[in-house]
């Protein structure tokens, strides 16, 4: 007999097993849902540009204004959040299957505090040059930091987040400290970037997000079945053939890759990374990383949309509203679970 | 007592040693196991009867000394080559959240599986095969999470059969499981093994292995007291040398295999004397 779920689909040498409806509709309302993100961000706010107006400036026949705004602010700033929410979406699902851990995210593991440190440290000990360069240090030093955790027997899970949040701590520490010494107009600076934002975004923060995802995500969805693996057990997914270090290590600095490129582009955005793969396995479902992507996607965009449309004369940077927002769902969710748990079942 | 080592061995442990934090746990153990049959490891909790099924898959790389399958080293093989031939199925293995009993089953074909092939009709034979011979097939797209202990433990030993290797070592297969959902279990095992396969079980429970196994392995301590047939091997001396157990060896009336029975405890407390009976 032959079990119809999965029908197998080939070209030439290749067979795969065709993608179950689930996946389908996944995509097919991941794209409805990022198109019509698209379209509110493009439209609301006080810049906004009507749906008319969007259609001239695209066709390239609006006026300067609304060309430049269009094509060098609303656009190239609304493809870095997509692209930006999709790297943070993978990362924090990477994390979360390597460390087993609900909170395994760039967030907690240290890799933002990293990042922050070394940016921060970068605008104390060399003014004149991009933070990006800080940030890229201070990630590597994280990730340096992280390898060695997988032990010998590969027990990276257990490992991850007490490491990451002994990091977390010395980052931040560290990041107090230089605080201290600054000048007042300085530590303004710092302030903005450390809470991550996305305003003046630019053609070269896409290109450089775009690049991190063409390079990163290939390789991670074909180490995809492998973390399925993992997610057996250790000693499950060796008997099973998994090379586990070298799975393990790929995974890490795959991961990290995208929340480096997501931090280059956007500072350290909190929680979507965090919220983002509990989303998508919302309907108790396998970790999907795809999923948690769009979901990224779609949540930094519209937190980006609704910075936007918020009154108030001084922008929130969107860092500052997606903690907000995570924090506040995170808590829901443990509510929700204390409630469960007392009520008798 | 030197052990009668079996003729026609598929899976060899050469002097094998295994430090774990810095203790030894085996040290210099060798063990031979028959081609086609179903050996049963018995020993007392923490004895390293876990510790060198993993070891013979490769799981737990030996500190000193080799595995040899089938006249090749373990530790030489690629990963899944060594996964297409041999099996393990360990005794807690992790239940992802919300997964089907399919998609569980077709994680076993991973090592028959290449960047090309990466799902093919062979697969899915084998899938199907694997859920039939477990009396699955009509639970395919239930939720692990949602069967009974003993249905899980049916999904576990479907994903090990949709691997197709020809050794299975099977940790401790019928823990936490009723009495009937055990017995199942065993005679799964026995049906495995009229196929052809090889199979090494560790159990606690003394009297299945007398009944089920061809091939007894007693260990205590990291070393293997004594191997051999059930029926010549088993002899009170032996289960007090392996367990500090006082029982009686009597015959099972219904299979007609050896069978023990425990004396009624003549000591005080146990825990304060696991030296043995007074």
């Amino acid at each position: 007999m032959s079990v119809s779920r999965f029908p197998v689909w080939q070209w030439g040498p290749l067979t795969i097993r065709a993608p179950a409806r689930g996946a389908v509709k996944t995509a097919v309302f991941g794209t409805l849902g990022v198109f019509l993100a698209l379209a509110l961000s493009l439209t609301l706010g006080e810049a906004g540009l009507s749906p008319d107006r969007l259609l001239q400036a695209f066709r390239g026949e609006a006026e300067p204004y609304e060309h430049w705004l269009f094509w060098q602010s609303r656009l190239p700033r609304a493809l870095t959040a997509l692209g930006v929410g999709v790297a943070l979406g993978v990362a924090g699902a990477i994390f979360q299957s390597l460390s087993r851990n609900p909170l395994g995210s760039p967030d907690i593991i240290g890799i933002n505090a990293g990042a922050s440190a070394g940016a921060v440290l970068w605008l104390l000990l060399v003014p004149g040059m991009s933070v990006a360069w800080g940030a890229l240090i201070g990630v590597v030093t994280v990730l340096l930091l992280l390898i060695p955790g997988m032990g010998r027997n590969g027990q990276l899970s257990r490992s991850l987040v007490l490491m990451g949040v002994a990091i977390n701590a010395l980052a931040i520490a560290l990041v107090q400290f230089a605080l201290t010494l600054v000048q007042r107009e300085q530590a303004q600076q710092m302030l903005g970037y450390l809470a991550g934002s996305l305003s003046h975004r630019d053609w070269q923060q896409v290109t450089l997000i775009a690049t991190t995802l063409a390079v990163a995500l290939p390789w991670l969805l074909l180490l995809s079945r492998r973390l399925g693996l993992l997610a057996l057990g250790r000693d499950t997914a060796i008997s099973l053939g998994v090379p586990l270090r070298t799975t393990q290590l790929l995974a890490l600095v795959l991961a990290t890759v995208l929340a480096l490129g997501a931090v280059l582009c956007a500072g350290p955005v909190a929680f979507v990374a965090l919220v983002a793969p509990h989303l998508a396995r919302w309907n108790g479902k396998q970790l999907a990383l795809l999923r948690s992507g769009l979901i990224g996607a779609l949540l930094l965009l519209g937190a980006d949309t609704l910075t936007l449309i918020l009154p108030g004369t001084q922008r929130l940077p969107v860092g500052v509203l997606t903690a907000m927002l995570g924090g506040a769902y995170l808590a829901w969710i443990l509510f929700a679970e204390l409630f469960r748990q007392r009520t008798p079942s | 007592m030197t052990p009668k080592q079996p003729k026609d061995c598929i899976l060899q442990g050469q002097e094998l040693h295994l430090d774990y934090a810095g203790k030894s746990v085996i040290a210099g153990l060798n063990i031979h196991i028959p081609r086609g049959r179903l050996t049963v490891i018995l020993g007392t909790n923490g004895c390293g009867k876990s510790s060198l099924l993993k070891m013979l898959s490769q799981v737990l790389p030996p500190s000193k000394g080799r595995v040899v399958l089938d006249g090749k080293t373990l530790a030489e093989m690629g990963n899944k080559e060594r996964a297409r031939q041999l099996a393990l199925l360990v005794q807690k293995p992790e239940l992802p959240e919300g997964i089907e009993v399919q998609e569980l089953v077709s994680r076993g074909r991973y090592p028959h599986q290449t960047l090309w092939q990466q799902w093919s009709p062979v697969d899915e034979r084998a899938v199907a095969n694997a859920l039939s011979a477990t009396g699955l097939t009509g639970m395919a797209r239930h939720q692990v999470a949602s069967l009974s202990g003993g249905q899980q433990q049916r999904v576990w030993l479907a994903l090990v059969l949709a691997q197709q290797s020809d050794v299975l070592l099977l940790d401790e297969p019928t823990s936490f499981l009723d009495i009937r959902a055990q017995l199942s279990v065993m005679d799964f095992c026995k049906a495995l093994r009229q196929q052809g396969r090889t199979l090494v079980l560790v159990l606690h429970d003394i009297n299945q292995a007398l009944r089920y196994a061809d091939h007894l392995l007693l260990m205590r301590e990291g070393r293997i007291l004594a191997q051999g047939a059930p029926e010549e091997l088993i002899s009170e001396q032996l289960l007090r040398d392996a367990f500090d157990l006082d029982a009686r060896i009597i015959r099972d009336p219904e299979a007609g295999c050896p069978m023990l029975i425990p004396r009624v405890c003549q000591y005080d407390h146990a825990w304060d004397r696991r030296e043995g009976p007074v």
